[in-house]
């Protein structure tokens, strides 16, 4: 069976200018930075079609540039990723919205972006409208949202553009509890319906309840692959030991 | 007829039987079915069925009913559409179903063995075989399921048909052949290295940093192909994003440019006077001066923020961000329409009118696009990662209206080094192309033309180049 997200030897490094324009010395002679920092280092991992893998690791681990990676969003300094499906980020979920243009506009604004057609998007504005709740709001220019309003629109967006790869940056953990309780069941709705997912979350219990493997990243390395209680345990033993 | 037959190995009269065929049949007709038409009776007798596989199931069918078939005949109508490219389409996501090829190749060869025909069509089902099971793989998108299915060819499907026994003059295609050689000795693709000195020799130039440059410019022109919907779109979309608040929106745009015209006419006139200048009305030569001026100036300025003002989508979209320069200037481009429209009413109002060249205006208008775009590909990059490049800048752009023939002219220069200065500036080429196309007529001679475009051609290719490079880190740094 083809393998929904193949990574492999991937590394990302991130440099550190002292002066600003450093970074133009920099990028034609590949000098003037002051520090290096490998985030990842010679990562490899794959995850199957309809596999839902949890990603954990404490802040700063390289969770959230692994899921850029994979999203294509941002490029590997070596290595590769493959990606067989469309994707589907939930990692800055307000990102390309405009504060003057009103949430419908919004959601035809950056679903273009997105890559998606007029017809695509008149397909699913209905939808999105329902599950967002908004009501009034709804055509009211962005800047009048709360960030859980904004939050629930972005994530509308991202799963009602039904893609086949879902990348979860803790975002189930935004927004006040309403909000968390629907994109909660939207999730699940998503994973019952066979999605490739990397989840990447602080709650032990949700890894528990909607992963079948777990990666724990520290240090840019993958530490651990596999099952989720072993998984955890090394995590939280980890956390302890550094108390 | 269409490319679905292969005219060449047609019977000369129709209908015609298999038998006329045998040396080409499995090259005349491709093997789906959507285009053909068979006897329901003759198909019951036949026994033959499709094959129980994803994809690649009809070929079985469809042979071997041309061969058994009582008469065969075609006709010139287009009968049947067939829609290509569907995303999620069996055949576009053939990496699933990666070994049906094998499996309906490999049934269709024992059966025609069990039928004793295989000697008869022997040379055109090998050909066929090698043919169909290379496009096989060419046409999987995914790198490791192709390298899985070349493995597999090596080891196992080309010996199960016999491949090994037939030499080079057997086979029809001979790149076909290499390309079999290729795969049965080294378990990989022809790639350029082994198709001979010449592309190794490309490849050196493509390492110096001319071929570097020439692969850029190739890249961000694909860029631009490939999303090009994608960047009309945003250019609408983006049109009035500055003043989308206001009730009045894009009038406030041309609001600004009156304030602005006006005191500078204003200004001329009171210290000045209504004097003539290069032979016409000093209003007139200040305003044809200015509509492009306007342009080039948003370009130069807002322009030059369109990575840097997009750092949502950049950080958090997955996003072609070479295409947002051009996006940008476009989108400049659609919002100022009204002010040559304005500036085309004034001009008339002068009366004036009595020359307006239309291909001249619109050929300036043309220049004025290409030279943004290109200025903005380079300017653009450096505005996204450095902050001070953005300030010096800025600083250096309020100086450039002074330097261009729009509120004076050059004809007030006596140096003729500064002259020549001055007039290194391709955007003095658009202004006093402007001038002309509503006034002089053209005066600009073939030289100082070449000269222009030769600049914007450099520039863009300098932008490329830098666009290329930066691209892989727009999201770490802007």
């Amino acid at each position: 069976m083809e393998k929904a997200i193949i990574v492999k030897n991937l590394s990302k490094n991130f440099y550190f200018f002292k002066q600003d324009y450093r970074i133009l010395q920099w990028l034609f002679t590949k000098k003037g930075y002051e520090k290096e920092r490998q985030v990842l280092k010679e990562i490899s991992f794959e995850v199957g079609k309809g596999e839902i893998v949890g990603l954990i690791g404490v802040n700063g681990a390289g969770k959230s540039t692994l899921m850029k990676l994979i999203a294509g969003i941002t490029y590997p300094s070596s290595g590769e990723v493959e990606v067989n499906g469309k994707v589907g980020s939930l990692i800055n979920l307000s990102a390309g919205f405009h504060p003057d243009y009103t949430g419908r506009k919004n959601i035809y604004y950056k679903g273009t972006i997105m890559g998606m057609s007029k017809t695509e998007i008149d397909g699913i504005i209905d939808e999105i409208c329902d599950f967002v709740d908004l009501g009034d709001y709804f055509d009211q220019p962005l800047r009048m949202y709360s960030s859980g309003m904004s939050a629930r629109l972005g994530f509308a967006l991202a799963v009602y553009s039904r893609p086949e790869i879902l990348l979860i940056d803790e975002v189930l953990a935004v927004g006040d509890k309403n909000f968390q309780k629907k994109s909660r069941q939207k999730v699940v709705e998503m994973f019952q319906q066979k999605k490739s997912v990397i989840f990447s979350s602080h709650s032990d219990e949700l890894i528990r309840q909607f992963c079948s493997r777990v990666v724990y990243l520290r240090g840019g390395r993958i530490v651990f692959d596999g099952d989720v209680e072993e998984g955890l345990l090394k995590y939280n033993d980890d956390l302890r030991g550094k108390k | 007829m269409t490319e679905t037959i292969q005219e060449k190995f047609l019977p000369k009269t129709v209908p015609f039987v298999p038998q006329d065929i045998y040396p080409h049949v499995f090259q005349i007709f491709i093997g789906w079915s959507w285009d053909k038409l068979y006897r329901r009776d003759m198909v019951m007798e036949s026994g033959l069925q499709f094959q129980a596989l994803r994809t690649t199931n009809d070929a079985f069918f469809v042979f071997l009913m041309n061969l058994q078939a009582d008469r065969i005949t075609v006709v010139d109508e287009v009968l049947a559409h067939h829609r290509e490219n569907l995303t999620g389409s069996l055949s576009a996501t053939r990496e699933k179903s990666w070994d049906c090829c094998f499996k309906a190749v490999h049934a269709i060869q024992q059966e025609l063995k069990k039928r004793g025909q295989y000697e008869l069509v022997e040379q055109s089902f090998i050909n066929w075989a090698l043919n169909f099971l290379l496009w096989n793989i060419y046409s999987i998108d995914s790198v490791s399921v192709k390298e899985k299915l070349i493995e597999r060819m090596r080891k196992v499907y080309f010996s199960e048909l016999g491949l090994e026994k037939y030499p080079r003059e057997y086979f029809f295609d001979s790149n076909e052949y290499e390309e079999y050689q290729m795969i049965r000795t080294q378990g990989r693709l022809r790639e350029e290295a082994d198709l001979g000195e010449d592309e190794d020799n490309e490849k050196n130039f493509r390492n110096t940093r001319a071929g570097m440059m020439i692969e850029s410019v190739k890249y961000i022109l694909s860029e631009h192909r490939k999303n090009i919907r994608l960047l009309i779109k945003m250019a609408f979309m983006n049109m009035d994003r500055q003043t989308v608040r206001s009730s009045l929106g894009m009038v406030w745009t041309y609001f600004h440019d009156i304030i602005y015209i006006f005191v500078f006419v204003a200004f001329r006139l009171l210290m000045a006077g209504n004097g003539s200048v290069m032979g016409m009305n000093s209003t007139v030569y200040m305003m044809t001066g200015m509509i492009p001026w306007f342009f080039i100036n948003d370009v130069l300025s807002q322009g030059s923020m369109a990575i840097r003002s997009n750092k949502g989508i950049v950080q958090s979209i997955r996003f072609s961000v070479t295409i947002l320069p051009t996006i940008e200037v476009l989108s400049i481009f659609l919002k100022r329409m009204f002010s040559f429209v304005m500036l085309f009413a004034v001009v008339t109002a002068f009366g004036y009118i009595r020359y307006f060249d239309l291909l001249l205006f619109l050929y300036y208008l043309i220049c004025a696009a290409a030279l943004s775009a290109a200025m903005n590909l380079v300017i653009s990059a450096f505005v996204a990662v450095s902050d001070d490049f953005r300030q010096l800048y800025d600083a250096l752009l309020r100086v450039l209206i002074y330097t261009m023939p729009i509120l004076w002219d050059f004809s007030y220069v006596k140096s003729v080094w500064i002259n020549v200065l001055l007039r290194i500036n391709p955007m003095v080429y658009v202004v006093k192309g402007f001038r002309d196309a509503f006034v002089l007529g053209p005066t600009q001679n073939v030289g100082y033309t070449a000269y222009f475009w030769g600049c914007v051609l450099v520039i863009f290719m300098a932008g490329s180049y830098v666009q290329d490079r930066l691209k892989k880190y727009y999201a770490d740094f802007v």
